[in-house]
């Protein structure tokens, strides 16, 4: 048998094969699926003969390790069996900002927690390195830029786990990603809400309000009207589950802020809010609004400003719909009589 | 028989000082009597130590030492005892940190590497003094801009796995340790910061340190999630800068380093607890 290592031939620490000649998980030595991996014969048969191994001139082969990249529906699905999760969808038209908000929350973790709530790894580095590119020092560009998610693509998934403050098991937040058009087309045509399948999961939909069109007067009117159009089509395309949460989110405050419009902006978010919650409010378990600046251009606001809020919420279980209890209808009078609550005697 | 042999695992990225540290260390269990350590040299059993007494020599003489990516993935196994007398062979994979890189970048992890990653106990080495952090646009901006200096004036780059912050690339090493083909359980994890004479003006403890300088890296260690029990130590294996034939360079620090009567005294190991010269007190962490 080739010599490549110097450890036990079993990578097991807990077989004692090399003492004992006994698998730890009583294979036979001909099927046990570590034995054999390298120098077995040599170690039992004394010490090893060197004390410095040339394990590179073995030429030996590579294992694949796990990719890294944003998660498609199958493998985002696995994650959830996995322990507590939050699924996070995240609706808005192009340069809302969407993917500049889960990249603005991982920047964030790079500095410390957020929030009170710590980051326990994640399964997707390379896909959110990949995101946080472009605002980057290595990109040689002056201003960040986030590149837009492609059209028609299905939705992928970044997944961080993280540890809320005085909580001692990790939530798997998997937050969606697709390209704005998507769900802009939901307001045209309703059947393009079947495919939406990381909002109909979604335990928070968030829906955001592009602020730096809310001060551009072209752009104004349609910025104020998209969200309730989204929301309509969200609803009658059956993506709703009454469960959910709704956040419904002012991008780019950076801008409004120096902008002569702010106040105007301000007002027409809480235009859009109310009206929201008053169209939809039976639609939601819960319907809250914040305001941030993921990745301020202008120097104003801190990188990731109100990111820290909305994760909180983001974090909160949603509830599940209240289901109807079946009455069978009454027959006799009798059944038909009910108790009063609170009544006396 | 029972097995004394222990295995350690010494990893990190490219240029963190693993080779540096295993040459200190060698010199300090077999030949310095001055120093108290945790381990000692035991015996020379049958080893061969031409390694181990060729990067040992190196840095003797204050010279840095060869990249271990010229010279291939070697193992070295010490004969040591611990306080109590009790023989232990310790085993250290002394492997290129390109190795490291490559499973950043490249998603792959050598076979050979895969082996010697079996162990319970891992030193992570970080060199303090490189340390890669996310600099972001807007901030560099706004820098260049209040420095009237010029704005960059080049075609954006694409993004480059290779470029991305140290404690991403840290995490990301030590999660793979966690995950099918590497896993083996939970594990023990002596977080060294290289160089740490290099950074000790900043007037910070290792603990700090981390805490400070690589925020996600410990916010990963804290949450205990995949079964890492951790402590972190600052560790100066050369005590300063070292000469470098190769590129023809010679420093002071270097001269001063040789003039010491006891090479062990170039050594600086520092924990929250305290400093001392005993490379040995994370090993034997790490074997407890």
């Amino acid at each position: 048998m080739a010599t490549i290592g110097q450890f036990p031939s079993c990578p097991n620490p807990d077989c004692k094969v090399s003492e004992t000649g006994r698998c730890v998980e009583d294979y036979s030595l001909d099927d046990c699926p570590h034995f054999g991996r390298d120098t077995y014969t040599d170690v039992i048969d004394g010490e090893p003969k060197d004390n410095t191994f040339d394990n590179a001139e073995e030429g030996s082969s590579e294992l694949p390790l796990a990719i890294g990249e944003a998660l498609a529906e199958r493998a985002a699905a696995a994650q959830l069996t996995l322990g507590r999760s939050r699924v996070i969808g995240i609706a808005g038209p192009n340069d809302a900002g969407k993917t500049s908000l889960i990249a603005g929350l991982y920047e964030l973790f790079q500095c410390g927690p957020v929030g009170g709530t710590t980051f326990a790894g994640s399964t997707t580095l390379i896909g959110l390195e990949r995101l946080c590119h472009h605002a980057r020092v290595h990109s040689k560009r002056n201003v960040p830029y986030t590149p837009r998610t492609s059209f028609g693509a299905d939705a992928t998934f970044l997944h961080l786990n993280v540890l809320p403050s005085g909580d001692r098991e990790p939530i798997a937040l998997l937050v969606g990603d697709r390209a704005g058009e998507d769900y802009v087309a939901v307001a045209d045509e309703i059947a393009q809400a079947a495919k939406l399948f990381e909002l109909r999961r979604a335990d928070t939909i968030t829906v955001l309000v592009n602020g730096e069109r809310l001060v551009d007067d072209e752009e104004r009117q349609e910025a104020i009207g998209q969200p309730i159009s989204m929301l309509q089509g969200f609803s009658e395309g059956e993506v709703l589950s009454g469960g959910q949460q709704l956040a419904l989110v002012l991008t780019k405050c950076d801008t409004i802020d120096i902008s002569p419009r702010s106040d105007r902006a301000r007002n027409d978010f809480e235009q859009i809010v109310a009206r929201v919650r008053m169209r939809f409010a039976c639609a939601f378990s819960r319907i809250e609004a914040f305001e941030i600046a993921a990745s301020p251009r202008h120097g104003n606001l801190q990188r990731g400003t109100g990111i820290d809020g909305l994760l909180v919420y983001w974090l909160r279980p949603s509830t599940p719909p209240e289901i109807e209890r079946y009455k069978p209808p009454a027959l006799r009078m009798f059944d038909r009589l009910t108790i009063a609550e609170g009544a006396e005697g | 028989m029972t097995d004394r042999r222990k295995y350690i695992s010494i990893i990190g990225l490219p240029e963190a000082g693993k080779t540096t540290l295993l040459a200190a260390l060698w010199h300090i269990v077999d030949e310095d009597v001055r120093t108290t350590t945790k381990l000692r040299f035991n015996e020379l059993s049958r080893g061969n130590y031409e390694h181990l007494n060729a990067i040992r020599r190196l840095w003797r003489a204050g010279r840095i030492q060869a990249r271990t990516s010229t010279s291939g993935l070697k193992t070295v196994a010490m004969e040591l005892a611990n306080a109590a007398g009790e023989p232990v062979q310790v085993t250290f994979p002394d492997a290129p940190g390109e190795e490291y890189g490559r499973m950043w970048e490249e998603r792959v992890v050598d076979e050979a590497l895969a082996a010697t990653l079996a162990a319970p106990g891992i030193a992570l080495v970080i060199n303090a003094d490189t340390i890669s952090y996310p600099l972001w646009v807007a901030q560099f901006a706004a820098v260049r801009r209040a420095g009237r200096m010029p704005l960059i004036n080049e075609e954006p780059a694409e993004w480059e796995a290779k470029h991305a912050p140290t404690q991403v690339q840290v995490v990301d090493l030590l999660q793979h340790l966690m995950q099918p083909p590497l896993f083996i359980g939970p594990r023990r994890i002596a977080l060294l910061f290289s160089a740490w004479d290099q950074v000790i003006e900043e007037g910070l403890t290792p603990g700090r340190f981390l805490k400070e300088r690589l925020p996600l890296l410990d916010q990963y260690l804290g949450s205990a999630r995949e079964g890492w029990s951790s402590r972190v130590w600052g560790v100066s294996a050369q005590g300063g800068n070292y000469d470098d034939p190769a590129k023809g360079i010679r420093v002071d620090d270097a001269v001063r380093l040789r003039q010491l009567d006891h090479a062990s005294e170039r050594i600086m190991v520092v924990s929250d607890a305290g400093t001392s010269n005993d490379l040995t007190e994370p090993l034997e962490w790490l074997m407890s």
